[in-house]
């Protein structure tokens, strides 16, 4: 699973990641004190959050809970997109093309990611690469739908 | 080109001062005049050089560049911050005078190189860490010796300096939260939330 994955990886970097009884968080991260929602239903959730948390712990720094300030604003999207590369990734929709996924919903099981992860994911590569991307000899568009082509 | 016009840039950049302004001191009508003597397409008469030098607060021999103002360790090729500290150990005992507009661009020359270093500095910071927290308003007008000036800066920067270090450490501890959508979140909530983040036993 992705999400002792990501544990074992985090334990090795000195972060020290706990399910918490949290209320009004998915994840919270103080430091190298990460802690995810106990009460979130699937593992596969758990680690999406713990992605983004990583995330923060990789490539943030200071206090950006405040998200009114612009600053604090780009940290968080800075440390979601992270999330983003490592969970899915521009080579992780070529896997799951190859691997012969047909809807977002097989792609999603084949990272093991959720869906809702997943369809944000593509939209900030949509946002960032506009109509499509090419990577190694495949290329991947982005508008007007998720399309992937190999060229051989 | 003579390095006189040379120094007549050098001198009135280090200075701070506009074409603008050196054009009305010398008693030119536009800056225009300024800009050709300065790219070197005017030839000055001896009483334009006196006037020019005694406008740029420097002696007309130094201003025609044969005594070396503007050369050796104090001059070009030298970062802002060497000529800053060179300026300390001038040997020359030229008093020179500078404005405040003068420093100023100095200032910000350091602030510069301080941003190539690895020393996180904003320009508010270096100037409270220069003027030593205390914000002094000096008159455009008012021309102090730049010797006692920077010697004084100096000596409060290399008292600041140390606890400039010091603070740097102190950076605010990460701090981030990925909130629920799902349901409505209550300030009670997330106060729940901050009590376990600062569990000691987390």
């Amino acid at each position: 699973m992705v999400y002792d994955k990501l544990i074992i990886d985090a334990d090795a970097q000195g972060v020290i990641v706990k399910e918490k009884p949290l209320e009004a968080h998915d994840g919270r991260i103080k430091g190298n004190k990460i802690a995810i929602r106990a009460s979130i239903p699937t593992r596969r959730e758990k680690a999406c959050v713990l992605a983004e948390e990583l995330g923060h712990y990789f490539y943030t720094s200071g206090d950006i809970i405040d998200q009114s300030s612009t600053r604090n604003r780009k940290q968080e999207l800075l440390a979601r997109v992270k999330a983003y590369n490592h969970m899915v990734g521009l080579t992780g929709i070529i896997r799951s093309y190859e691997h012969g996924c047909r809807s977002l919903y097989e792609m999603a099981e084949y990272l093991e990611v959720t869906e809702t992860f997943l369809a944000d994911a593509l939209e900030a590569y949509r946002l960032k690469y506009g109509e499509g991307a090419a990577i190694d000899n495949y290329y991947i568009a982005f508008e007007p739908y998720l399309s992937i082509v190999k060229m051989i | 080109m003579l390095e006189l016009y040379k120094n007549i840039k050098a001198r009135r950049l280090e200075l701070g001062m506009s074409q603008e302004e050196l054009a009305k001191k010398v008693g030119y009508s536009s800056r225009s005049m300024i800009a050709k003597i300065e790219a070197g397409s005017i030839d000055l008469y001896q009483s334009k050089i006196k006037e020019i030098a005694s406008a740029l607060n420097i002696t007309p021999e130094e201003l025609m560049g044969w005594k070396d103002y503007f050369d050796g360790k104090d001059g070009k090729g030298a970062t802002s911050l060497e000529r800053f500290r060179n300026s300390l150990f001038y040997k020359n005992g030229l008093q020179y005078k500078m404005s405040f507009n003068g420093y100023w661009t100095m200032l910000n020359g350091i602030y510069d190189e301080f941003k190539e270093t690895d020393i996180n500095i904003n320009s508010e910071q270096l100037y409270k860490f220069v003027l030593g927290n205390e914000v002094i308003y000096v008159k455009e007008s008012d021309l102090f010796s730049a010797h006692e000036m920077i010697e004084s800066f100096t000596k409060t920067i290399i008292k600041n300096f140390s606890a400039h270090v010091d603070t740097k450490t102190e950076v605010a501890l990460l701090n981030a939260a990925h909130e629920r959508t799902d349901i409505e979140v209550t300030d009670e909530m997330r106060k729940h939330d901050d009590d376990i983040m600062d569990d000691e036993n987390f």
